[in-house]
């Protein structure tokens, strides 16, 4: 690193590197904000000609994008609550109870979380349709919660075996139940890692195409990577500007909550990693 | 009226292991009871199965008259302080003070007394608003206190709650606690591993040894008349002298013959401990303690001492007085009881450096005049009314 090429090559490499990241988000953001017109044109340059704020418009209004958020919004946020309900008492219970065989239930916990989605959708499918819960935002929030809740166990698992037991023990002799030292001591103290598990959990049912793909059929019930697909698509012309508003929109909210919460994400991920 | 009763109390852990085997004893009310007792004595097991945080194998638990074998520990009226303070550390000292009160449904003002009673009492007042993490080490003690106090609980248990403190806060605290458990006459089991702090605080001393109990008594009467050969091992810093010696007994009292050397017993001595005379022609294991043992060239002739003849190995000068430190053809009386004690406290080489050669190790306090020195052939006066006899086999005292 001393010398001064060195240097020059270090930074050359992390430059390039970072502008071919980011490069496609910018070609996004950027399309967003032309006329259809010139965003349909070959020749469409780096930055538009004259910034238009249509393409959100036609999104919001004729295309109605609003449902397909408010879908997504409502079924990422249920996934998060009950994934976050159901892996706290089980990280709970397999960080203090002692239960037998612990190590083996979180290598299959792991093992689950890992299981290619390919292969999870023909299976499900058959189950939904079975139990007639095809197209409904049920199918799709049990489906996430598949892999979120592998995830968060393991997470907060590693996160409450951290926290030291006389933390509860003391809380007990104060005059706590187990449930209220859970409440009132353990959860505040592991916040960081609720906080990423959530973030976590959030963005995997967010993000998700292929079982929202597989499962809906009504638009009405489309979530917003769906309807993206679906969106500013006419028999002649497919309009660019209105599918990367649309794709604005969805990413920022999470790219916001993100940058926001990075501080704790990283302390909830690293934690225990050195002591 | 017992506060705590204690009857029959086992603990077997899953694996076979016994923790506490068959503990009986009970607290009167507003007492200072100490467990002591070398690691892995079951001290902290007996504290935690009173606390509730241990089920209890069986036997049966009693506080304040009441069977709380299968009550848990927030039902108990128990306050505990921990070894690691166990504050919690999202909380400000002022809320960690008002929780168990909080749990309780206490109205706010009556919190708010309360919490601000409890600070002054430990002089907490200034770091209220502040959170553990911003405590030192002493003040978080405090907090824990002040945490056991508000409640106001039947007893408070302690576990080892000045051992992650310096040398000189500890001093501090171990009179400060006293008299703050003296002030609230609240009952108080405490568990500590020092035999200096279970001397100094408790009214009462129980001391432990693997998951059985030793002895319980006052610290003066664990001093003056331990029961076996660990309590009088465990008890009293520098320890008791412990020799291997062979009574026998003649007309007028008797020899106790010990190396090339030999201490006599007239008959006013040997009717202290009658039952010693079934030990004629026996090995047995005699104890004095280091202050018993006196400078002959300093001390006064009197009828009761003896004089002994040892090598100097070590001065230790305190200042207020002097450690002689010295060697005598004997074998000490190790058994594996002493060993673990020595471990403990840290003085296992010496002892096994005097086991081989059938040189045994030593320490007798002399006033700070005292004139030896170092590798000096010196004659030692043994006070002889107050030396200790045990039954080299099963390690009990030979009194009656």
């Amino acid at each position: 690193m001393s010398k001064p090429i060195n240097k020059i090559l270090f930074y050359g490499f992390v430059i390039a590197f970072v502008l071919s990241s980011l490069f496609p988000f910018y070609w996004i953001f950027i399309t967003s904000l032309k006329t259809s017109a010139e965003a349909s044109q070959i020749t469409s340059g780096f930055w538009p000609s004259k910034l238009s704020f249509s393409a959100y418009n036609t999104v919001f209004t004729q295309d109605n994008f609003l449902q397909p958020l408010l879908n997504s919004a409502f079924v990422s946020l249920a996934t998060t609550v009950l994934s976050l309900i159901t892996s706290v008492l089980a990280a709970y219970s397999l960080a203090r109870l002692g239960i037998k065989g612990k190590g083996l239930i979180l290598g299959f916990i792991l093992v689950a979380g890992f299981f290619p989605i390919i292969a999870m959708v023909g299976p499900l499918f058959l189950v939904f349709r079975t139990l007639g819960l095809l197209d409904s935002f049920t199918s799709l929030i049990f489906t996430y919660l598949i892999y979120t809740l592998p995830i968060s166990t393991w997470l907060l698992t590693n996160f409450f075996s951290q926290i030291p037991k006389d933390l509860e023990e003391a809380a007990m002799v104060d005059g706590a139940s187990r449930l209220q030292a859970l409440w009132k001591i353990v959860i505040p103290i592991a916040v960081p890692g609720i906080f990423t598990a959530a973030i976590l959990s959030f963005i995997l049912a967010w993000n998700d195409f292929t079982f929202a793909l597989s499962f809906i059929s009504s638009p009405s019930h489309f979530t917003a990577p769906l309807a993206i697909v679906n969106l500013g698509q006419s028999q002649f012309q497919v309009f660019y500007n209105r599918i990367d508003a649309a794709v604005v929109v969805t990413t920022l909210p999470i790219a916001l909550l993100v940058l926001l919460a990075q501080k704790k994400i990283i302390s909830g991920l690293t934690a225990g990693a050195v002591k | 009226m017992a506060t705590v009763e204690l009857e029959h109390i086992s603990k077997i852990y899953p694996n076979g292991t016994a923790g506490v085997t068959d503990l009986s004893f009970s607290m009167q009310e507003g007492e200072f009871l100490v467990l002591v007792g070398p690691s892995g004595c079951g001290k902290t097991t007996a504290l935690r199965m009173v606390a509730g945080l241990e089920e209890i194998t069986s036997g049966s638990l009693r506080i304040n008259n009441k069977e709380v074998n299968n009550v848990a520990p927030k039902d108990r009226d128990i306050a505990m302080v921990f070894q690691s303070y166990a504050l919690y550390p999202h909380m400000k000292v002022r809320d960690n003070l008002a929780f168990p009160l909080k749990l309780q449904k206490m109205p706010k003002e009556e919190i708010e007394k309360k919490v601000a009673r409890a600070a002054s009492i430990l002089g907490l007042e200034e770091i209220l608003d502040r959170k553990p993490s911003q405590l030192s080490g002493g003040q978080r003690q405090r907090v824990a206190m002040g945490r056991a106090i508000v409640r106001e609980p039947a007893v408070f248990l302690m576990d080892e709650p000045l051992s992650n403190l310096d040398a000189k806060l500890r001093v501090q605290m171990r009179s400060e606690i006293s008299k703050i458990q003296r002030q609230l006459g609240v009952a108080t089991l405490y568990v500590t591993h020092d035999q200096v702090e279970a001397m100094t605080m408790g009214d009462r001393v129980a001391v432990l040894k693997n998951s059985f109990l030793q002895q319980i008594d006052s610290p003066q009467r664990l001093y003056d008349h331990p029961n076996n050969l660990f309590v009088a091992a465990f008890i009293g810093s520098p320890s008791m002298n412990l020799f291997e010696g062979e009574i026998e007994f003649n007309s007028t009292g008797a020899n106790l013959n010990f190396g090339n050397q030999t201490i006599y017993l007239d008959n006013k001595v040997t009717s202290l401990h009658p039952s010693l005379r079934s030990f004629n022609q026996r090995r047995i294991v005699f104890g004095i303690r280091p202050e018993d043992l006196y400078d002959a060239s300093l001390a006064n002739q009197n009828p009761n001492f003896q004089s002994i003849k040892a090598k100097v190995s070590l001065i230790e000068a305190l200042g207020s007085e002097k450690l002689i430190h010295f060697t005598i053809n004997a074998n000490a009386g190790i058994t594996d009881d002493i060993k673990q004690i020595a471990e403990e406290k840290g003085a296992m080489d010496s002892l096994l450096g005097s086991q081989g050669n059938s040189q045994a190790e030593g320490v007798a306090r002399f006033p700070p005049r005292s004139a030896v020195k170092r590798d000096e052939l010196i004659e030692i006066l043994v006070d002889t009314t107050n030396m200790h006899f045990f039954d080299i086999d099963t390690g009990f005292s030979i009194w009656e």
